[in-house]
């Protein structure tokens, strides 16, 4: 039940291979898929692939766009009449466990709404959002992932350091964040709620918070979404004086 | 596949209902086929409602649990309960013990001629997902260290150390979910920083989290790779991991130390250095913030887990002097 194009060849052999139906040709997608047609090109080859879907008048499915960075605006206005999604969704989409923002266009519906988020949910979770808000979702969840990967390298470098082999401070630690953050999604709780349960008077952990608290990590941390936010505000054309002054970043 | 036979729990607090609740899940045993003790009625009843095999005394569990007995009760009771379980002559289980801080040594006096592992687990087991390390005592065999990683591995993930690397698995992550908290809730300010509603930004925080710490375990890869694979030229990540590493961005001068020529200096310390002999001048050197260590994200990362590994030393009785010249911490 599956209809992909592509320009490159080694890429239609491997789709082809997963029984899926392969097309050299982005039309052919566009009549054939009738609930949704992802957008999964570059951004840069976004508005010539939106030309061949504007040709295709019996296309009756929603245009979900995962590119970063392509607004409603600019979608809607290559594609008259269509009904579009825009997605901002994340590389850990790779192994299923995806954090993606949307937003709706104009004319998108609220069956378009539910079968998006249907499709989203199946490689993670996701949440609706107005567009306006797409670039703090980068800055959090689309850039995020390489926060957690500094993350990660530094909690195993401490590891390391305590005298752990390199292989085993690097498993525990991803273990470890992984863990948590299930935790955290898991019991709904706050994050400062479920910190107190495990921060035992005088113990090893408030030790290591203490820690945290002194060299100032979670300003850094604050300082890399608001940075990648505003990288994301710049890249998408909206001005410095804008950003600072209507959204303070 | 089902075990044969039957394992038991001293203490059914939080811990062991996890381990319980995930051994069962995975089939490994069923709930017949587990005996636990506890002191507290309220929580005999709740274990007997899951179908396990409930008891006030220590002794019976012991008896009846053939494969494996876990001690599951705070630090402070261990060696009491240790009193029962020596007594049982016909126990022939290996005795696991997740009493943090309890050696193999105080556990090998307490309980002579027993096998005995070590385990050092952490609280993400209340969700299947643990980071344990363990160390086997001088008795226990290699089916003892199969037996307890194959119940370990159904909770999360578990990896045997020496025993005396117990300290730094509790610095990592034995501590280190409070840390991975701190990291979600302030993702999550910067989201609401950012202009999102907080249950969305919180959401969203925890999941990346969860999303990319998946990616290393299922990839492999170098987190250090998987953060250049994600980072392109001039974008909106690389931005980020900027803001991340340069620490942040206002100086904090009351709150911090200052390291300079080694010395640990408070701000605005002022030394007088001298006189000029005619003028009568007084000269004296301001020192201001030169060094800064300890902060900066990574630097704060790993001073997290090493304060921790030290704070664990300290608690099992080692010297700072010896933390400091063995260990470097």
């Amino acid at each position: 039940q599956i209809q992909c194009s592509d320009p490159y060849p080694p890429a239609r052999e491997a789709a082809s291979k997963k029984g899926y139906n392969v097309s050299e040709s982005n039309s052919i997608v566009c009549t054939n898929a009738k609930d949704a047609v992802f957008l999964a090109v570059k951004p840069n080859c976004v508005m010539s692939a939106c030309k061949d879907i504007a040709e295709a008048e019996q296309l009756d499915a929603v245009i979900v766009s995962i590119a970063a960075g392509v607004t409603l605006e600019a979608l809607e206005n290559a594609m008259p009449g269509k009904r579009i999604v825009r997605v901002m969704p994340n590389t850990p989409c790779l192994v299923g466990e995806a954090a993606s923002g949307f937003s709706l266009g104009t004319l998108a519906t609220n069956e378009d709404r539910k079968l998006v988020k249907k499709l989203l949910d199946a490689v993670g979770v996701s949440v609706e959002v107005p567009e306006n808000l797409l670039n703090a979702v980068t800055g959090l969840s689309g850039s995020g992932p390489a926060y957690v990967f500094q993350f990660i390298e530094a909690l195993s470098d401490g590891g390391v350091r305590a005298g752990l082999p390199r292989q085993v401070a690097t498993m525990l630690a991803a273990q470890t964040v992984k863990g948590a953050a299930e935790m955290v999604l898991n019991t709904g709780k706050h994050p400062g709620e479920l910190k107190d349960g495990v921060t035992s008077p005088g113990g090893t952990t408030i030790a290591g918070v203490e820690a945290l608290e002194k060299g100032g990590f979670r300003a850094s941390t604050i300082s890399a979404v608001t940075a990648a936010t505003k990288r994301s505000m710049q890249l998408g054309g909206v001005p410095d004086e804008e950003i600072s002054n209507r959204y303070g970043l | 596949m089902t075990m044969a036979n039957t394992i038991g729990f001293i203490g059914t607090g939080v811990m062991a209902s996890s381990l319980i609740g995930g051994i069962v899940a995975e089939g490994l045993y069923a709930p017949d086929q587990i005996y636990c003790s506890d002191p507290y009625p309220p929580a005999r009843e709740v274990a007997s409602k899951k179908g396990y095999n409930v008891t006030e005394s220590n002794s019976v569990v012991c008896t009846n649990a053939k494969d494996a007995v876990f001690l599951a009760v705070k630090p402070n009771c261990v060696l009491d309960v240790c009193k029962d379980i020596a007594e049982v002559e016909q126990l022939d289980a290996v005795v696991v013990s997740i009493a943090a801080g309890v050696t193999l040594e105080a556990l090998e006096n307490a309980l002579p001629g027993k096998r005995i592992v070590r385990v050092m687990p952490n609280t993400p087991c209340l969700v299947r997902e643990a980071a344990s390390g363990f160390s086997l005592g001088s008795l226990a065999t290699d089916d003892d260290r199969k037996l307890v990683k194959k119940l370990l591995d159904a909770v999360g993930v578990s990896m045997e150390v020496p025993e005396n690397l117990l300290n730094a698995v509790t610095g990592l992550s034995g501590s280190g979910p409070a840390f991975v908290f701190q990291f979600i809730e302030a993702l999550s300010d910067g989201g609401v920083r950012a202009g999102l509603p907080r249950h969305v930004a919180t959401m969203l925080a925890a999941q990346t989290v969860k999303g990319a710490a998946e990616m290393v375990l299922n990839t492999g890869k170098h987190p250090g790779e998987l953060k250049d694979g994600v980072t392109s030229p001039g974008g909106t990540t690389i931005a980020g991991v900027e803001a991340l590493e340069k620490g942040y961005d206002v100086v904090s001068l009351n709150r911090s130390t200052f390291c300079f020529l080694g010395l640990k200096i408070h701000p605005f310390h002022t030394f007088f250095i001298g006189t000029l002999p005619r003028h009568g001048t007084t000269f004296w050197l301001y020192f201001f913030p030169v060094i800064w260590y300890e902060s900066g994200f990574r630097a704060s990362t790993m001073s997290a887990v090493t304060a921790a590994t030290k704070r664990s030393m300290q608690l099992g009785g080692a010297s700072d002097e010896e933390i400091g010249n063995k260990y470097g911490l």
